[in-house]
């Protein structure tokens, strides 16, 4: 089946709302836009307020300088703890590579740097750094003339405000006072990015499960990534992986009047290859256990590693229905009897932090995958289930042994 | 007209104008209407709350996108705590959508986050910057993503063709 066929299948054929959805969402913003507007707090004043504020933006500019970009990121990520331990934890590279400018296309000499790295044989993890000297990143470049007639016909036009999106608050404005000066704009936007599809270990793909990526006020780009585990078996294991990273260079033309906006069939997407070599800085240890209660069995697998504790755990139950034993929260118990809601973790007898947990049915049983906090040294794993009302049954606690 | 009035003016009229791409959002992450529902409804009162942030609004219907994929998560994190066990509106979705109903079949098995990005490319026909921008991703995880999730459905559907056949 060919991908247009796909696109056009996924376009056409959307939910709907159940019946009723506008007339409540009506409801709602009625009853919103009705209740009497809440007072302002009083502000403090503008002159203290300010003064305030720039001595804490010139003591976090720089504690900011002078952290890793994981920390960098766990002074703001839901995932705090397990971001300060990867900073804590992978290996500081401050490896640099130097791609050259291009004039023509507006790109300017960019530097990609490594800052940390992590793998264990099991878990990837890097962090980087992307900056250009005194320039940004991305940017765009007005063109002499206007575009062909037959360029024009090629076109596609697009909505002025996704425009707006596209090149960004600044650009935009500055975009926009050129226009009316002008009538009429024609430029390319150039932009540059780090294609995570393109890490590749010997021809393997290795694709990052989570990441996240920003801009600095000094123009830079900073992120990190998590790679999907299991690795590709060609990546586990290793002393060090020699990967590949893919930085992006496109360019894209544009023609814009005060009526409508075009984007031209003219531009191209550069890939240029990043190599970078990552040592295997810490070994995982693996746990496992199994244990057979009155009414379930379990089988418990832990991987730790020194940023985090995976564990997977596959439960059956003895009446061949999961439900019997495990709360989904999908169906009503009327009998009142007591189920497994949820499984804790204890690293030589201290609670560690849930930070992930995904369910789903396996044959008669059922596949659980939870993620922990690794605290810094372990010597016991014990899981034990956790049943209606939040109590733990500590006889059916289960013993992890590496 | 108070300045109170104006900005609810302006804040009505924008949930009106995106309410079915707020909630076709919301329901690619929860697959399940009453869920995609509450999101909408959670994230439409919690932009509210903050009616008077608002600067540029030309970019209301990001704020509220933004909103409903937040809600939406929190939504599926309640989910996942409660532990789901029957994979939820997959028969709505076969039923309701006979011809797409393969597709919509297979989107079922991918993640939220797949669903969502196809969801906002080829339903919403989001650029792939908007996307990664709303979504807070690099625009080349964006992109390989939905090549993967093409490939994906691509396989999986041919597959179907060749059991039919």
């Amino acid at each position: 089946m060919p991908e247009s066929k796909i696109r056009g299948l996924i376009r056409d054929r959307q939910p709907q709302p159940p019946a009723g959805f506008e007339t409540r969402l009506d409801a709602l913003l009625d009853n919103l836009t009705q209740a009497p507007a809440t007072a302002e707090k009083p502000r403090p004043r503008l002159a203290l307020a300010l003064a305030i504020a720039l001595v804490l933006l010139g003591i976090s500019a720089a504690i900011a300088a002078s952290l890793g970009v994981f920390d960098r990121f766990a002074q703001q990520a839901h995932d705090r703890q397990r971001l300060q331990q990867l900073g804590h934890t992978a290996t500081h590279y401050q490896n640099t590579i130097t791609i050259p400018g291009d004039a023509a296309s507006g790109f300017p000499a960019t530097v990609f740097t490594l800052d940390q790295a992590h793998y264990d044989g099991e878990s990837l993890y890097i962090s980087y750094q992307l900056s250009a000297k005194d320039a940004p990143l991305s940017g765009y470049r007005i063109l002499n003339g206007q575009p062909g007639q037959d360029m024009l016909k090629a076109a596609e036009q697009l909505p002025v405000d996704q425009l707006a999106d596209i090149l960004g608050q600044k650009a935009w404005a500055a975009i926009r006072q050129q226009l009316e000066e002008q009538g009429w704009l024609h430029f390319h936007t150039y932009t540059q990015f780090l294609g995570d599809s393109a890490a590749l270990y010997a021809d393997t793909a290795l694709y990052p499960s989570q990441g996240s990526a920003k801009r600095e006020d000094d123009r830079s780009e900073i992120g990190f990534w998590e790679f999907a585990r299991p690795l590709p078996d060609k990546a586990v294991n290793q002393e060090q992986l020699d990967i590949n990273l893919t930085l992006y260079r496109e360019t894209r033309a544009y023609y814009l009047t005060k009526e409508a906006a075009y984007r031209l069939p003219e531009g191209e997407r550069l890939a240029l290859p990043l190599a970078l070599r990552i040592l295997k800085d810490h070994a995982a240890t693996h746990y496992a256990a199994q244990g057979r209660f009155d009414s379930y069995q379990v089988a418990a697998q832990a991987k730790v590693s020194a940023v985090d504790i995976k564990v997977d755990l596959f439960v059956s139950a003895h009446s061949g229905r999961i439900t019997d034993v495990l709360d989904t929260g999908a169906s009503t118990d009327e009998t009142g009897r007591e189920r497994i809601t949820g499984f804790a973790l204890y690293a030589d007898g201290v609670a560690c932090r849930m930070v992930e947990g995904s369910f789903q049915l396996e044959g008669e049983g059922m596949r659980i995958q939870l993620g922990f906090l690794a605290p810094e040294a372990i010597q016991t794993l014990v899981l034990v289930p956790e049943y209606n009302h939040g109590h733990e049954r500590a006889e059916e606690a289960l013993t992890l042994i590496p | 007209m108070t300045d109170k009035d104006a900005l609810d003016a302006l804040f009505v009229k924008a949930v009106k104008a995106h309410s079915l791409a707020l909630f076709r959002a919301a329901f690619s992450i929860l697959r399940q209407d009453a869920d995609a529902e509450d999101a909408v409804s959670t994230a439409v009162e919690r932009c509210y709350r903050s009616i008077r942030n608002i600067r540029d609004w030309d970019r209301v219907s990001g704020y509220l996108m933004r909103a409903v994929v937040n809600a939406s998560y929190d939504l599926l994190r309640i989910r996942k705590r409660e532990m789901p066990v029957e994979a939820p509106d997959l028969d709505y979705l076969s039923e309701n959508h006979d011809e797409g109903g393969p597709v919509w079949m297979y989107l079922g098995h991918l993640s939220p986050k797949e669903r969502l990005i196809m969801q906002l490319r080829f339903g919403e026909n989001m650029e792939v910057k908007e996307i990664a921008r709303l979504l807070r991703l690099p625009r080349g995880s964006v992109s390989v993503n939905i090549g993967r999730t093409l490939k994906k459905l691509r396989q999986d559907l041919t597959q179907e063709e060749g059991s039919r056949a």
